[in-house]
């Protein structure tokens, strides 16, 4: 049993033991095998795992962006305390629904990985700027020029007036990806959801980025769900961070507490496999793979690879334990903390 | 895992073949097509009658195929299918003939009955046909005018209709092959030239081309002239998209590495282009000639039925619609639309045979 | 660049095909053995009209000058152009051609046009949906009437149209352009919807097998289109299904049909010419077989050189259409 890490009145958004399966002919894949987590108002979460983890399908269930029909939430609840108190249960919209049309955008936003593809290359960027702000705003053409100028100005872009003019392609990826970010951010959304938003960019624009959202989530107290594989934006951008591997959150902790002593073994091996800036050493790998998403495992989904395995692990699958404070999921701590 | 090791003994060929079975579609089309072709080459044994035999008190005669009974009117039951034969009388107000059922007599059916002589290719001498009856006459799909029957006259026809798309497109390959290649592989002023001519050939609708050069055809010329003059006149003119498609793919392949290391170990051109560049656009080349058939197809049955085609006493399916110009004659004689159904169907089961050969050629596709 | 001095310099390059089609357009006229004056003492003998005598024959080649040698013949042809003079019809009683053509163009024009808006019309909403609702009944059978549309040739469908007309809907709007009683009067509001009425079957004949082709296009091009990551954040600003469709889907999936109108325009124009003969309507079409079976050089040639520069300039507008479509297309340009 979790614990709830926050009262009510801090939770922005709280999901309990969410489950996506997706159904192809093929099998049906548990991309989301049942997680929970919660975000605090203004408070940042990571999400961190490699690819196929999950990660991706969690983030966009939180808008009910997931594929469907191939994609069905099979259980659990998306709780989002909106304004004025009003708490909805995300999970029994239906995915077409008006109520979720009024929430994208406007009270969730999110942002994509690939700011090339991920804007529309045929329309302008002042348009894709007021058609977002027009729907969701009451306000004149003119009126709703104004903010996207001072959405562009928010993201630090030069030449706002200029740029409406212009297209996508006439732009640089860094400068795409600002105005991603402005487009999320214009109505002024109380959660931010960033899909690896720099996976695809160069590493100094990628510090750029990051301070970027940083500092707007500080002056728009917004909070923050940032999706990525790579633990140093995790350790720049995030408050509290939870460990993906194969659909179930393995590790659940601060940032700091993370940083200073990962517990899951999963979690060690990802620190021990970032190539660090050293002359010497060989880079540390996890040995085996991740599994295909079609098996099926008895226990531990990770005891494969874990060097600490044991028959428990291989039979059964672990239980969330908590300790001090954050929350891991391996038959190591079974019995320093509590489950 | 195991259990997959039988694929990997597999050639491309046989990975492809096996990917094409996948498209059941396309197989299907394929075996329709194989019917249809052994009907048209062994033509003589699977027409009940001769190309043009006329039935003197037959002409206009309904069809027949829906007249195939195994019950006759007494409920006697038989396993031979028969018709009641068909006798003409003359409406005595329009004056036309109608043919009522003659129901004291039985025509039975017999498959690999002996009928009309015929000498297949002008070797064969047999009276052999796949199905018929013994006495009286047998019209599945109806007679025309002067009495020929229908069905005789569509697998005669046949052969024209089938054959011109694969002349016409073995014409087609081999020019545009030669000069999409060339142009790809040597650029420069013969590419210029080429694309040149290419723009203005493609400049002239096609049609309007057929029609042109169709009428140039001398009226005195024997039906085999015409014949070959209209599959010439098709490849002639529709070597440019093929071209175009391959200079294009040539280009692409011109610069790659292994084509330079071709080049620099003393290759000559025509060696590189015959074992590199060939079998690397082959498919391409295959999926555009099996493409271009229903084309030729429709563009033969359109000038013949024109008029500036195929000349009697050859005959093809466009030819056999000639006389739909006139619309009276469909409403009192539906059934001469038949050999449209036959260009249809072959039009289509080729299209459904290159959509899913160039289904082959694309890496997105499952 | 500009706009502008793209569409210039296009026009000026094809300026050179154009001369070059003409000469091959003239030329295919003049292949056939025997001349204008040899078909029509053919003509006239077939048609019961008689022999007609060589002395006469020889005059006819003098009147029009068809005994001089090619290049002679072709210049007095081309001089004429810059005036507007393009011959005489001699199978026309020498009316100018210029004039049967000012005559008979509009139409033909107007017809082509109108069936590619219409195949346009019905194929791109059609492919759309049958995007989104893929592997449902309703695309299967769209599918799979598309496939039999792409299979049957034009003008046997405008004969199958004609029949249906006729006998199953009883409706005397078929064939030709107008009913008997308007020929030659003077447009007014009868005569339009008399003109309309015809209209449907010509421009349905003629449209469907683009109709067919497009629809399976738009239907591909859609679902390569909703596969990319934009969409993705269509749907997350909020938009509804319909309007992501249409505004960003479709918006992107029709460009590559844009740029195919330049592959459509010969089609389109093939197809009408058969289907004219077919219905017997007043267009190029029968004008031209007429004229090739006439061997009438001038009016034949210059039907064919008018429907080349007509899919030259067709060609042009479609890329000029895609330019303004497509503003990467645009910027590549300037």
């Amino acid at each position: 049993m979790s614990r709830n890490l926050l009262n009510n009145s801090e939770k922005l958004i709280d999901v309990e033991n969410l489950a996506v399966h997706f159904h192809v002919p093929q099998g049906t894949v548990k991309a989301v095998d049942g997680i929970s987590f919660d975000i605090g108002k203004g408070k940042s979460l990571g999400i961190v795992g490699e690819s196929g983890c999950g990660k991706t399908i969690t983030a966009l269930t939180m808008m009910l962006l997931h594929p469907h029909p191939e994609a069905k939430i099979e259980k659990g609840s998306i709780h989002f305390y909106r304004h004025k108190n009003e708490m909805i249960n995300l999970v029994d919209l239906d995915v077409h629904s008006k109520i979720i049309r009024r929430i994208r955008g406007n009270e969730i936003a999110m942002i994509f990985q690939e700011p090339m593809m991920s804007l529309n290359p045929v329309h302008k960027i002042g348009d894709q700027l007021m058609e977002i702000i027009r729907l969701h705003q009451q306000i004149s053409k003119s009126n709703a020029k104004q903010v996207a100028l001072d959405a562009l100005d928010m993201v630090k872009i030069s030449a706002p007036v200029q740029r409406m003019n212009e297209y996508p392609f006439q732009i640089s990826g860094g400068m795409r990806q600002r105005v991603m970010i402005a487009m999320a951010l214009c109505c002024k959304p109380k959660l931010l959801i960033a899909d690896e938003p720099t996976t695809a960019l160069d590493v100094t624009i990628e510090a750029e980025i990051l301070k970027l959202i940083k500092d707007l989530q500080n002056d728009l107290n917004m909070s923050l769900m940032m999706i990525t594989h790579d633990l140093g934006v995790i350790g720049e951008v995030t408050d509290q961070v939870a460990v993906m591997y194969v659909g179930k959150i393995v590790e659940k902790a601060s940032t700091k507490d993370l940083f200073k002593e990962p517990l899951h073994p999963y979690t060690q091996g990802l620190f021990k496999s970032r190539p660090e800036i050293k002359i010497s050493g060989r880079l540390d790998s996890i040995k085996g793979s991740v599994p295909s998403p079609y098996e099926v495992t008895h226990g531990c989904s990770f005891a494969p690879r874990c060097d600490f395995a044991t028959s428990l692990c291989r039979s059964r699958s672990p239980e969330l334990i908590s300790l001090d404070g954050r929350e891991v999921s391996c038959w190591k701590y079974a019995d320093q903390g509590g489950i | 895992m195991s259990g997959n090791s039988d694929y990997i003994h597999l050639t491309e060929r046989q990975l492809n073949f096996k990917k094409f079975l996948r498209h059941k579609v396309a197989v299907f089309s394929s075996f329709v097509l194989f019917i249809l072709y052994l009907m048209v080459i062994f033509a003589d044994f699977f027409a009940p009658y001769g190309m043009l035999t006329n039935h003197k008190y037959y002409l206009y005669a309904p069809p027949q195929i829906s007249k195939i009974r195994f019950v006759d009117n007494e409920k006697n039951f038989s396993w031979r299918p028969f018709i009641y034969r068909q006798v003409a009388k003359r409406d005595p107000k329009t004056l036309r003939f109608i043919y009522i059922d003659d129901t004291k007599k039985k025509d039975f059916i017999y498959f690999f009955v002996e009928g009309e002589k015929y000498k297949m290719f002008g070797l064969f001498e047999s009276n052999v046909h796949l199905f018929g009856v013994k006495e009286g006459k047998l019209f599945l799909f109806g007679t025309d005018i002067i009495g020929r029957d229908l069905l005789s006259r569509i697998i005669f026809g046949g052969r024209v209709s089938l054959s011109i798309g694969l002349v016409g497109v073995l014409i087609l390959v081999i020019l545009g092959t030669i000069i999409g290649t060339v142009s790809g592989y040597f650029g420069g002023w013969y590419d210029n030239i080429i694309q040149r001519i290419i723009e203005i050939v493609r400049t002239i609708p096609q049609v309007a081309l057929w029609m042109a050069l169709a009428s140039i055809i001398p009226k005195e010329w024997p039906s085999s002239y015409v014949y070959l003059g209209i599959v010439i006149i098709f490849g002639l003119i529709s070597w440019a998209g093929l071209a175009r498609e391959l200079r294009g793919k040539v280009l692409a392949i011109r610069r790659a590495d292994f084509i330079y290391a071709a080049e620099i170990s003393g290759a000559s051109a025509a060696r590189i282009i015959r074992t590199h560049i060939i079998p690397n656009v082959f498919s391409h080349i295959i999926v555009i000639a099996t493409l271009s058939i229903p084309i030729m197809i429709i563009g033969e049955a359109a000038l013949s039925f024109l008029g500036l085609g195929i000349k009697p006493p050859m005959t093809s399916w466009g030819l056999l619609l000639t006389k739909l110009k006139e619309v009276q004659t469909l409403k009192h004689y539906p059934w001469l639309i038949t050999p449209a159904g036959f260009i249809v169907v072959s039009v289509l089961c080729f299209n459904f045979i290159g959509d899913a050969l160039r289904d082959l050629n694309d890496p997105h596709s499952k | 660049m500009g706009l502008l001095s793209y569409v210039a310099q296009r026009i000026l390059l094809s300026i050179p095909v154009i001369i070059v089609i003409s000469i091959i357009c003239f030329g295919l006229i003049q292949l056939p053995p025997g001349d204008y004056a040899d078909a029509y003492a053919a003509l006239a003998s077939s048609t019961g009209g008689g022999n007609v005598s060589n002395e006469y024959i020889q005059q006819i080649r003098e009147r029009y000058g068809l005994d001089q040698p090619f290049w002679i013949q072709y210049w007095k042809w081309v001089k004429g152009f810059p005036e507007g003079d393009f011959g005489i019809a001699m199978s026309l009683q020498g009316t100018p051609v210029a004039d049967i053509l000012k005559e008979r163009l509009p139409m033909t024009l107007f017809i082509n046009f109108w069936a590619l808006v219409f195949a346009l019309c019905i194929a791109l909403p059609i492919g759309l949906y049958s995007a989104t609702h893929k592997y449902s009944l309703l695309d299967y059978l769209l599918t799979f009437i598309a496939f039999i549309g792409i299979a049957i040739p034009g003008f046997i469908l405008a004969v199958i149209i004609i029949a249906i007309s006729i006998f199953w809907l009883d409706s005397t709007y078929i064939g030709k352009l107008y009913s008997n009683e308007y020929i030659g009067k003077p447009w007014n509001f009868d005569k339009t919807i008399d003109f309309l009425k015809h209209l449907p079957a010509p421009i349905i004949a003629i449209g469907i097998a683009q109709t067919s082709n497009t629809m399976r296009i738009m239907r591909g091009n859609m679902l390569d289109v909703l596969r990319q990551p934009f969409i993705q954040t269509a749907r997350a600003k909020g938009l509804s299904e319909n309007a992501v469709n249409w505004r960003h889907g479709a918006r992107i999936a029709i460009n590559p049909i844009i740029s195919r109108i330049g592959v459509y325009l010969p089609e389109i124009i093939a197809t009408e010419m058969l289907v004219s003969i077919v219905l017997n309507l007043n267009t190029i079409g029968p004008l031209f077989y007429d004229s090739l079976i006439a061997q009438d050089m001038y009016l034949a040639g210059t039907i064919l050189l008018v429907i080349s520069v007509i899919l030259v300039l067709g060609n042009l507008l479609a890329d000029i259409l895609l330019a303004i479509s497509d503003p990467r297309i645009k910027y590549e340009l300037m």
